[in-house]
């Protein structure tokens, strides 16, 4: 036992908090680089299981209804493994038979749907979302379900991209995460499936904002430029990240805080949003900060500044404006915060001195 | 905040805490910031991105290239921005905040300036010296304000500048140190040395150095050791056929520095994927491009992969636990 836990021990039991004597020996943890690392490895060993399969058994690949037979048999086999797994080696060979699974039926979807004259990569992309969106449910292991929500946001970007759509889909992973990581504790005996799932959505959102940062996106929007979801698409952005935004306000709002306090919150997240309709990865950068804060989660708090640096640099992409009028508009918009910022000092400041608190100089 | 985190995490697991007293738990845990803290933030935030914008504006402002505009005026802009940001900078204690996020602001315009003289005048340089220039003029500002942030995009530039001159001239020479593969071998060393210096720095001389930026200049070395090392595994070039002794050396130094002498399993789990992806390759040269191409061959590498990967899972493990006692 560490001295942190000692003293988190006696707070809680000042608190009135009952502290029972553990059922269960201390668990040997799992940080998340080690998570990265089994998924890596197991992704690594699944093709190298999928080439063995390819050139063992040619029959399976030729044929769709075979691929996607051995490809669901597969993933029964890892589900299994999963529910008997007492050691890492099984685990990890659980990863490698599902990943090789999912590759088996993508391979027998993709053949399937290629006859259809709806766009492919929209019924291939749906396709595989709901494939993952179930794994991601049922798959008892963490690395699996991080994995599968992060698979699970890449195949709806696929899917509505195809549909000239593919901004909203970071939106909708910003939504899921926020969901999730605001409700990590409310459920105590699956918080560790919140957070796997919470997790992959957030590598999935940042790989959705790095695909759209490189235009991978553009060939297929440039076929649907007449679509009529286009004109809807920075409503529903900012519509998205408006709800993920209330979320972390209502989780804010669970402490006291002031009148004033509330209502400047509410008037900045308006110039958020505002500036969101234009770039949205930047509201969404923000507000992945604001919620890593919120929960005290300094890993949510770095991913949140990665994705506003990459929605920043975003920016220079933006094909609606000149660079002369997005000049101006990031001196407004700078000129502006700043002003903010000394307006809230002086408030601050002049709320800290009466009060006896530090200054705002000192960090906390 | 991080580790009140693991340790409620791990008395909910262990059901010390009873699942109905857990929303309670985690309220009084103090996960969520103060209102003071709130403050603090939100001023950090408004601060950075203002000062962010403001710079980007006139980095978009020369991108644009505005033909009207006589290149005195453009210049003027520049300038006049410069002169602006250091003398907040000046102004401010260069202990505060401000001053970091000035003489920042600062050091991106110093690149703008270099981009509109190039720009204005068709200097003919190559890309590497606008980044090499770059480094050497902002180094004052970076040592005196010392900002790990500011150090961090400083060596970032001089990354940028030596893989630029190796992609302009890499190969020209008929020289190991200057081939095109070479290139990785001084990225390398040049990340490595910073490593090292800082690892020093914050151990000897107390420099404030968070782990987070110590783990990006540590990818930094592991990333090109590990490209050096793939690179020889493929082609099995002579001129770099030192990274046979320095890549095994490297991550003996890695084991034992992170291990023995300041614990960071971050960095050793980084080792680890390094050693899986080359020995994988190295199997799949052996087994597949130089053997045949049986399926054997590739049930074969998946088992050592897989092997690999569970025994580095179950001793990471191990390892991470140790370190949180």
């Amino acid at each position: 036992m560490t001295r942190d836990a000692d003293d988190l021990k006696a707070r809680l039991s000042q608190a009135g908090i009952i502290i029972n004597e553990p059922t269960t020996p201390v668990p040997l943890g799992t940080p998340w680089f080690v998570r990265l690392l089994q998924a890596f490895s197991g992704w690594l060993a699944a093709l190298f299981l999928l080439g063995f399969i390819a050139m063992g058994m040619v029959f399976l690949v030729e044929s769709p209804v075979a691929s996607l037979t051995i490809g669901l048999v597969m993933i029964s086999a890892a589900f299994g493994l999963f529910r008997k797994a007492q050691s890492d080696l099984l685990e990890h060979l659980g990863l490698a038979i599902s990943f090789a699974g999912q590759l088996l039926i993508a391979w027998a979807l993709a053949a399937f749907w290629e006859a259809f004259a709806y766009p492919f990569w929209s019924l291939l992309g749906w396709s595989l979302f709901g494939l993952q969106c179930a794994l991601a449910l049922v798959m008892p292991s963490q690395a699996h379900r991080s994995f599968s929500a992060f698979a699970a946001c890449v195949a709806l970007y696929m899917a509505l991209v195809a549909n000239a759509m593919g901004p909203v889909a970071s939106g909708m992973a910003l939504l899921a995460l926020t969901a999730l990581w605001s409700n990590e504790f409310r459920w105590p005996t699956r918080i560790n499936h919140v957070q796997a799932w919470g997790y992959g959505f957030l590598v999935g959102m940042l790989a959705i904002q790095g695909l759209a940062h490189t235009g991978q996106s553009l060939l297929f929007v440039d076929g649907m430029a007449g679509s009529a979801w286009r004109e809807l698409l920075p409503w529903l952005s900012v519509a998205l990240i408006a709800l993920a935004l209330l979320l972390v306000f209502h989780r804010v709002f669970q402490n006291p805080i002031s009148f004033k306090g509330r209502w400047a919150a509410y008037a900045c997240a308006i110039v958020l949003l505002i500036v969101s309709f234009h770039l949205p990865s930047v509201g969404q950068g923000v507000v992945v900060m604001l919620l890593g804060f919120t929960i005290g989660h300094r890993v949510l708090v770095s991913a949140g500044v990665l994705s506003l640096l990459l929605g920043i640099g975003s920016c220079y992409y933006w094909l609606d404006a000149t660079l002369l009028m997005k000049s101006l508009t990031l001196l407004v918009i700078g000129g502006l915060l700043l002003l903010l910022r000394w307006a809230l000092r002086q408030w601050l400041n002049t709320k800290m001195a009466t009060q006896g608190d530090r200054s705002l100089d000192r960090d906390a | 905040m991080a580790s009140t985190r693991r340790e409620l995490m791990a008395l909910i697991e262990r059901n010390v805490i009873p699942p109905e007293q857990v929303s309670r738990a985690v309220k009084v845990a103090g996960l969520q910031p103060s209102p003071r803290e709130w403050a603090v933030f939100v001023d950090r935030l408004l601060l950075w991105l203002g000062g962010l914008a403001l710079a980007f504006a006139v980095l978009f402002f020369v991108a644009y290239n505005w033909a009207e505009m006589g290149r005195w005026l453009r210049f003027g802009v520049v300038q006049g921005a410069l002169v602006l940001v250091v003398g907040v900078a000046v102004w401010a204690n260069t202990s505060r905040v401000d001053a970091k996020v000035a003489l920042t602001a600062a050091s991106l315009l110093v690149g703008v300036l270099l981009a509109l003289f190039g720009q204005t005048y068709q200097t003919g340089a190559d890309p590497w010296q606008l980044f090499f220039i770059w480094a050497l003029l902002i180094l004052p500002w970076v040592y005196i304000v010392r900002f790990e942030l500011l150090w961090l995009l400083w060596l970032g530039l001089l990354n940028a500048a030596l893989g630029l001159y190796f992609h302009t001239w890499g190969g020209v020479m008929n020289v190991w140190f200057a081939s095109s593969e070479a290139v990785f071998g001084w990225l390398f060393m040049l990340n490595t040395i910073a490593l090292a210096v800082w690892e020093w720095g914050g151990k000897r001389r107390n420099w404030h150095v968070s782990p987070w930026s110590l783990r990006i200049v540590a990818l930094g070395s592991g990333v090109s050791i590990t490209l050096l090392m793939m690179t020889y595994v493929v082609d099995t070039t002579p001129s770099i056929a030192s990274v046979l002794v320095v890549y095994p050396l490297w991550l003996i130094a890695l084991y034992g520095v992170y291990r023995r002498w300041r614990s960071d399993v971050l960095l050793i789990a980084g080792g680890c994927v390094s050693a899986i992806s080359v020995v994988t390759l190295l199997l799949a040269r052996l087994l597949l491009w130089e053997g045949a191409w049986q399926e054997g061959s590739l049930m074969m590498i998946a088992i050592a992969v897989l092997a690999m990967g569970a025994g580095a899972v179950v001793w990471l493990k191990r390892l991470h636990q140790e370190a949180s006692q």
